[in-house]
């Protein structure tokens, strides 16, 4: 894996740094300690870390701007970091850069029922949205895995997803507004508690973007009125070819569920194992589906589902009966990660999306990648829009074995991208997968995305080194070479 | 100097139609059906290219919810396709052929170019919200592209979304790829008559705040509905509070009887079956209440916080002149403005929504006016210079519409920095 080179002169400005950084911040906020530093040398991909040179803790706007002025005048690279739970080595620290954490940024500002939104610090966690609403039969909808600690700016810039995401749309769908601040220490606000704002569409961009155009201070999404009713139907098949088949009957009848996850053999019986949710060990796929909406409609499709399941050879149905056993179905679901952390000494999570068709053909291709490298992989699929996360299981401790972890990882990927797939569904490229951009953008491609990164931070200091494979200057980039210039082509028709 | 229109019918052609412009420093007004050549300010450009040529589906699996299609297929081509396999485009992309008065509807690439929304945005989104993948050609006279052809996707930036919306000048796009979902089975429309723009807020604002999972909320003081009226459309005169229902018959049907339960004391109210419910919310999505020319020629949406919607409404009512519709379940407010001081009444109100918080786009004026105000008034200086510098990384010359979206000329911004990104 390519890294930067490190800057010299950064490392040896360190003590002037901590002295400027300590007349912005409290001292308690610039961290400095060998001991302290490393709680930050990585985050949920921990097969990488780096203990970076400094950490700061930002409590306010002002403060971040000052701070990103200074590291702009002196040169010095800076992470933002949220609750580091990137999946994909976001906030994979520099050794001589500093992590700038948004932890303190843990207050919501505003619930706001008549404009139908949450105002909230960056730091503030996913699920501390939903809670501070639900009261009023009120949510926010994206629901990644890990919404008990991660926070809502690192969801917006990792344009974060979820199991709910078919039906309600990822993070990018339902932030409305942004506060954040440039490398150049300019707050800039985008969108706010209205639909359309002016222009193009930087809220768009900038969503999604990896921490790699501003930091992320303040964020306005969008809460909507619980459903009436949510019920969980749990199916099971006798391969995978039928199972897909019955996802795909299911959105051709026009039904889009809540949720559409599948799980193979070996998923299925490692979260059974760990939750006893109740799953069919014996069944070779798992499908399991959520109908939400008003009541009767929900009882309507339940019935068409299972139609569905049934003529496509199921040999399990469950659907729940109350709340509870709605829960416990998708415990298990939750549950699928760490449940293969306990029957293995680590895993690697991937994250390619497929076109859905082409599902049967790619876990084939996987099952023979697996039996190649000698390592056993579990899958769990975000069916509804083809998401894949094969799980490859491996002993870290064994260099061998994580090098090989990672070649699979590569291939499955590569594999995803040659079905007409993409590299990533939700965890985004960070540090992990920005050495295989390449074989899905062409050098044009990616030039045309860092023009957009010299727009926001035209000397590349906010998270470099992360989802390009190759740097290049602003001042290169923004040079127009002219083509030989011609008359229009004589055969393009006109009038 | 060639004022020459070029209709290539390859992304090749129109990829070596740009390679001369830029090698010649020509401009290139950048069209589909030109149909909604209206928005923005005129184009004056040494050349045009026209999208039309390249039109037709590529791909379409409706189970996979994805549809790529060339820039120039007809809305109608589309719509037509969907329909076969019950699906639609959530977004209810809205035809504005009446209010920039052409015939036709337009294309699939004009509908995403101007990301476009109907009186689902609350609920559904818009055009950026659907668009997965695009293939371009920029100013620099490079294809590029970006997105996927699956519906979940974060792999790099998301530039789809940065081209959605942008009138046609920053690329030239050549293929889209976007998402397309079911159609309801069973749409119905709840009318109800002769509320007060208070109460009839009220109503939405309780509505939106139940579990209905309501797909189209409007108000429609009786100015608006004549208007309509006037176009053939037959209305009481009265206000009206339009609801809309999707889903299932029975679900439907149940929503509408607890909605129904909670209207006020002695209203009036008349349930739209099928064809009369997509009839009326269409209206409402064309903007067919302004689009009398005569009455209305300037048209701008405000996009605020629904809970000021009533406030701003009566300033504008104050100023005379203006006619005005709730859509969006309020987060929403389209403004017709009669001719006679419309440059003073656009700065008032965008004035008056930059303060609100929220934002104002022109849709229709005269040119005259257009440059006085700008298309998107206030946008905020930092704003504004983020929009040149994001024009300029795609293209330097100002070859693409060139004044469309930004009246001045101004100084190119140049990608500054000495540093690798």
């Amino acid at each position: 894996m390519q890294t930067l080179p490190v800057d010299n002169a950064a490392l040896e400005n360190r003590e002037a740094l901590v002295t400027e950084l300590r007349t912005i911040l409290p001292d308690e906020c610039v961290i400095v300690d060998e001991g302290a530093l490393r709680v930050y040398e990585t985050d949920a991909l921990t097969a990488y870390r780096q203990v970076p040179m400094l950490v700061v803790l930002p409590e306010t706007t002002a403060q971040v701007a000052t701070v990103l002025k200074l590291c702009r005048r002196m040169n010095i690279k800076v992470v933002p970091r949220g609750a580091g739970t990137s999946l994909s080595g976001g906030a994979l620290p520099l050794a001589d850069g500093i992590v700038l954490g948004l932890g303190k940024f843990n207050r919501i500002l505003e619930v706001d029922f008549a404009n139908r939104c949450v105002v909230a610090q960056s730091g503030v966690t996913n699920l501390a949205i939903t809670e501070a609403v639900k009261h009023k039969g009120f949510y926010y909808a994206p629901d990644p895995s890990s919404q008990i600690v991660c926070t809502i700016g690192g969801n917006v810039s990792e344009n974060s997803g979820g199991v709910h995401c078919l039906k309600y749309g990822l993070t990018t769908n339902n932030v409305m507004g942004i506060e954040m601040v440039t490398m150049e220490g300019e707050i800039l606000r985008l969108g706010g508690k209205y639909l359309d704002p002016a222009g193009y569409d930087m809220l768009g961009i900038v969503t999604g973007s990896e921490g790699l155009l501003g930091v992320i201070t303040e964020v306005t999404v969008r809460i909507l009125q619980e459903p009436q009713t949510a019920r969980a139907m749990l199916l099971g098949f006798p391969d995978n070819e039928s199972a897909g088949e019955c996802v795909a009957g299911i959105i051709s009848a026009g039904i889009i569920p809540a949720g559409i996850e599948m799980m193979d053999e070996f998923a299925i019986k490692a979260a059974e194992d760990f939750v006893h949710a109740g799953y069919p060990v014996d069944c070779p796929a798992l499908v399991l589906t959520e109908l939400d909406g008003p009541e009767g409609e929900v009882t309507e499709l339940i019935e068409q589902v299972r139609r569905i399941a049934e003529s496509c050879r199921a040999s399990f149905i469950r659907v729940s009966e109350s709340e509870e056993e709605r829960v416990r179905i998708w415990a298990g679901r939750k549950a699928a990660f760490p449940a293969l952390g306990d029957i293995s000494p680590d895993y690697y999570c991937m994250d390619g999306t497929i076109p859905r068709r082409e599902l049967s053909h790619v876990l084939t291709r996987i099952r023979e990648m697996s039996d190649k490298y000698g390592l056993k992989v579990a899958n769990v699929f975000h069916a509804g829009d083809g998401n894949l996360h094969p799980l490859i299981l491996f002993d870290a401790n064994d260099p061998e074995e994580l090098e090989k972890a990672e070649e699979f990882g590569a291939d499955i990927l590569r594999l995803c991208v040659e079905v007409g797939g993409v590299l990533s569904g939700e965890h985004g490229i960070g540090f992990e997968k920005k050495d295989l951009m390449p074989a899905m953008f062409n050098e044009q491609d990616l030039q045309q995305q860092q023009r957009i990164k010299c727009v926001f931070d035209p000397e590349g200091q906010l998270n470099p080194g992360k989802v390009f494979p190759v740097l290049h200057r602003c001042a290169e980039l923004g040079k127009l070479h002219v083509h030989k210039g011609k008359i229009p082509f004589p055969d393009i028709p006109r009038f | 100097m060639s004022n020459e229109r070029f209709l290539p019918e390859s992304e090749q052609q129109a990829l070596e139609l740009v390679r001369w412009a830029v090698a010649e420093g020509r401009t290139v007004s950048v069209q589909g059906k030109n149909t909604k050549h209206g928005f923005g300010l005129p184009v004056s450009a040494d050349c045009t290219l026209s999208l039309e040529k390249l039109s037709g589906i590529l791909e379409y699996h409706p189970e996979e919810l994805v549809m790529t299609a060339l820039p120039g297929t007809p809305m109608t081509e589309i719509r037509e396709e969907l329909t076969k396999h019950n699906q639609h485009l959530a977004f209810e992309p809205p035809a504005l052929n009446r209010l920039y008065q052409v015939e036709d509807e337009g294309t699939i690439g004009g509908s995403f170019i101007g990301n476009l929304a109907g009186p689902r945005r609350f609920k559904s989104g818009s055009a950026r919200d659907h668009i997965l993948g695009v293939r371009a050609i920029n100013g620099r006279g490079e294809t590029w592209k970006s997105g996927g052809k699956v519906i979940k996707n974060v792999s790099g930036y998301d530039m789809s979304k940065l081209v959605t919306g942008s009138w046609g000048t920053l690329s030239v796009v050549t293929e889209l790829t976007f998402k397309v979902l079911p159609a309801p089975p069973v749409t119905r429309g709840l009318a109800v008559w002769g509320l007060s723009a208070r109460l009839g807020t009220a109503l939405m604002a309780q509505v939106i705040s139940t579990p209905c999972e309501t797909s189209g909320l409007a108000y429609l003081p009786e100015a608006a509905l004549t208007a309509i009226g006037r176009d053939g459309a037959s209305f009481p005169d009265k206000t009206l509070t339009l609801i809309r229902l999707e889903g299932t018959e029975l679900s439907v049907k149940e929503r509408l009887q607890s909605i129904t339960g909670w209207l006020p004391d002695g209203c009036e109210y008349s349930v739209l079956e099928q064809a009369a419910s997509i009839a009326a919310w269409s209206l409402i999505g064309n903007t067919a209440p302004l689009q009398d020319a005569q009455r209305t020629p300037g048209i701008l949406k405000i996009s605020l916080p629904p809970a000021s919607a009533w406030n701003l409404a009566r300033f504008i009512d104050e100023l005379r002149g203006c006619t005005w519709y709730l859509d969006a379940a309020g987060g929403w407010l389209w403004v017709g403005i009669c001719q006679a001081g419309m440059t003073d009444k656009i700065h008032a109100i965008s004035r008056e929504v930059d303060t609100t918080g929220g934002a104002t786009t022109i849709y229709r004026a005269p040119s005259a006016v257009k440059q006085e105000t700008g298309i998107y008034p206030f946008p905020g200086e930092s704003i504004k210079r983020l929009n040149e510098k994001i024009k300029h990384s795609f293209d330097p010359g100002n070859i693409f519409n060139p004044g469309r979206l930004i009246s001045r000329e101004s100084p190119a911004p140049a990608l500054a920095g000495t540093g690798s990104v």
